[in-house]
């Protein structure tokens, strides 16, 4: 039994449709590889064979895929599975990769069913004793570091970029191991999982407004008058009192720190 | 009578500030022949009219929205999750706005009705466990219908934690809201309709910020984030991004040059000295200037920093395009009326090398002295 699982799924190409290799999964693996050899890639529902030996090209010896029905509750068939692993690993989804409007909720799910810490927008992991030193990306290009004991859930950020190896002969010696559905056990309630009817993502999506009452004569003048007429103009003066006025606005609005 | 009637066969002459009532409805109306109303002229009414509240109270229900602010501003997507908290709250709807952080905006105008803010939230501290129980103080004290967050960053990972502990249903990346549905992406080129949600994490650009109402705007202390170890987790710090290594994407500072910028070492001394990131415009990337990575606008990059420092640029179109999401742009160009002085904050008219020059000895003389 290995200490890592990484969570990963297929998703739709953009363009022709057909299940691939999700590139932020595919990261949170070579994450996890650099940490240890034996790692366990962990699906649930459904991935195509194809798919499957692309994830295992990255390195890993066993992906585990729990079979599952179309509207089952993920969380709940993959949770079994994870309660003796220490670390947990996955990618963050983008918004067209999930369906089920419920974009990037599953690590939080399990961990908050585990009662485990979440750590998010993991860019790199490093060892250090039995802790795990993580760094998180921060906006503006700060980065956090944090020491992680386990048990926890990571998820790899988007902005991760390890090198992604491929491998033809560890492709085909990887083991797929296929877990079908026990049917003994009714697959526990449906997650509460909304109603609502699909409509055609070509639709045009109507931005929310505010109604307003508008005499004519304002809309004319809305519709001819520009949106931004500019800030403040600085024209007299010498350079350096120009200086100390740009200096200041920074200062105001606090942009600078010295 | 104000109405001149010529005699026949000249032009009919019309008194243009002829007597007018303003109606209920806010529409001026000239009842013709009647001396009753008021003499206005044209001009004052495009003058801007103080906006009414959306509704004075007395609030029974309440839709929370949170956002972490930055240096005392809250971003646009926060922005457009509280215009959308007040265009969908009903009369007896309470719009509150929580903050984590200080802010100084005007949250009236945001359409927010009463402002929640933590001041003492540190946001170099790694605590979301902190910051959901806070969120869950707040459910236990105004009990809102609806949760808004937007779907960005810090706010997004916050919402789907406090949905995830709080037991809410949750709707993630909203794409449209409308008065009782929303729409989420579904993949495979398909969107799910469905009815609005406890917690709802809306993308960019659902709704219009642009209100013909103002909410009350009421200030008032929020509880402090409580002080609660993360489990497991130890801080280490945070670590600032170096300007010179960052992409300038992420960049939160950047000075930019164009064709008014031929001192190159002083350029670049001044940006090590203010420590902001390097950009270009078209112009002084296609002269071999700078790096092709450092260009910006529609065929260079589009960033987002705090605040954009362009020195001889004159603000092309294309160039716009790619600084729309800087929320404070500075200008230092010779001509005055150059396009990029209708988008920046502050346009100061001055050759850029001198100003530069003035610039670097200032903010010398200023790190010498602290």
């Amino acid at each position: 039994m290995s200490d890592i699982t990484v969570l990963v799924a297929a998703r739709n190409h953009a363009v022709s449709g057909r299940p691939v290799r999700s590139r932020a999964d595919a990261a949170a693996a070579a994450l996890a590889l650099g940490m240890s050899s034996a790692v366990r890639l962990l699906t649930a529902g459904p991935l195509p064979d194809a798919v499957a030996r692309d994830y295992l090209a990255l390195g890993a010896p066993l992906l585990e895929v729990l079979e599952c029905g179309e509207d089952a509750d993920i969380a709940a068939r993959l949770l079994p599975a994870l309660r003796d692993v220490p670390w947990v690993l996955a990618g963050t989804r983008s918004e067209s990769e999930h369906g089920t409007g419920s974009t990037g909720i599953l690590p939080y799910a399990l961990a908050a069913a585990l009662q485990r810490p979440v750590v998010a927008d993991v860019l790199g992991i490093q060892a250090e004793g039995s802790a795990w030193i993580v760094t998180q990306a921060l906006p503006k290009g700060a980065r956090r570091r944090l020491r992680v004991q386990a048990p926890a859930v990571l998820v790899v950020s988007a902005a991760a970029s390890p090198t992604l190896r491929h491998s033809l002969a560890d492709a085909m010696a990887g083991r797929i191991v296929r877990k079908p559905l026990q049917a003994t056990k009714p697959s526990s309630v449906p997650a509460s999982t909304p109603v609502g009817q699909r409509v055609a993502g070509s639709k045009r999506r109507k931005l929310l407004e505010a109604r307003t009452q508008q005499s004519g004569h304002a809309r004319m003048l809305g519709a001819i008058e520009s949106p931004s007429t500019g800030g403040a103009v600085l024209q007299a003066g010498d350079p350096h009192t120009k200086a100390q006025a740009v200096l200041d606005y920074l200062r105001t609005h606090s942009l600078v720190h010295f | 009578m104000s109405t001149a009637y010529a005699p026949q066969g000249q032009l009919r002459r019309v008194d243009p500030r002829r007597p007018a009532i303003i109606t209920p409805a806010g529409l001026r109306r000239i009842v013709l022949g009647s001396s009753e109303g008021e003499r206005i002229s044209a001009n004052r009414l495009d003058a801007p009219v103080a906006k009414a509240a959306r509704s004075a109270g007395p609030f029974h229900r309440a839709t929370m929205v949170v956002a972490r602010a930055e240096r005392g501003a809250l971003g646009d997507a926060a922005r457009q999750a509280v215009a959308a908290a007040a265009i969908l709250a009903s009369a007896d709807t309470e719009v509150i706005l929580a903050v984590l952080g200080p802010c100084h905006d005007d949250v009236a105008a945001l359409g927010a009705d009463r402002l929640l803010a933590a001041e003492d939230f540190d946001a170099n501290r790694y605590q979301p466990a902190a910051c959901v129980q806070w969120l869950q103080g707040l459910q236990a004290a105004w009990a809102p219908e609806h949760w808004l967050f937007a779907d960005t960053g810090f706010d997004g990972q916050l919402g789907r934690r406090f949905a995830v502990q709080a037991g809410l249903g949750l709707a993630c990346g909203v794409v449209e809201l409308g008065a009782d549905s929303l729409r989420v992406p579904a993949g495979a080129g398909q969107d799910w309709l469905r009815p609005h949600a406890q917690v709802m994490l809306l993308a960019k650009g659902v709704a219009s910020t642009k209100l013909p109402f103002v909410g009350l705007g009421v200030r008032e202390p929020a509880l402090p984030v409580p002080a609660i170890s993360e489990n497991g987790i130890e801080d280490l710090g945070v670590q600032a991004g170096d300007p010179k290594t960052l992409a300038l994407e992420e960049a939160d500072f950047i000075l930019a040059a164009g064709n008014g910028v031929t001192d190159l070492p002083l350029f670049h001394s001044l940006a090590l000295e203010v420590g902001a990131a390097v950009g270009a415009s078209r112009v002084a990337v296609d002269d071999g200037r700078f790096a092709r990575a450092q260009q910006i606008g529609a065929t260079g990059k589009t960033v987002s920093a705090s605040a954009y420092l362009a020195l001889g640029i004159s603000g092309a179109v294309q160039h716009l395009q790619g600084i729309k999401d800087c929320r404070h742009v500075i200008a230092v160009n010779l001509d005055a009326s150059a396009p990029i002085a209708r988008r920046a904050d502050l346009t100061v008219v001055e050759d850029s090398a001198a100003l530069m020059r003035a610039l670097l000895e200032l903010v010398r003389q200023q790190k010498e002295a602290a």
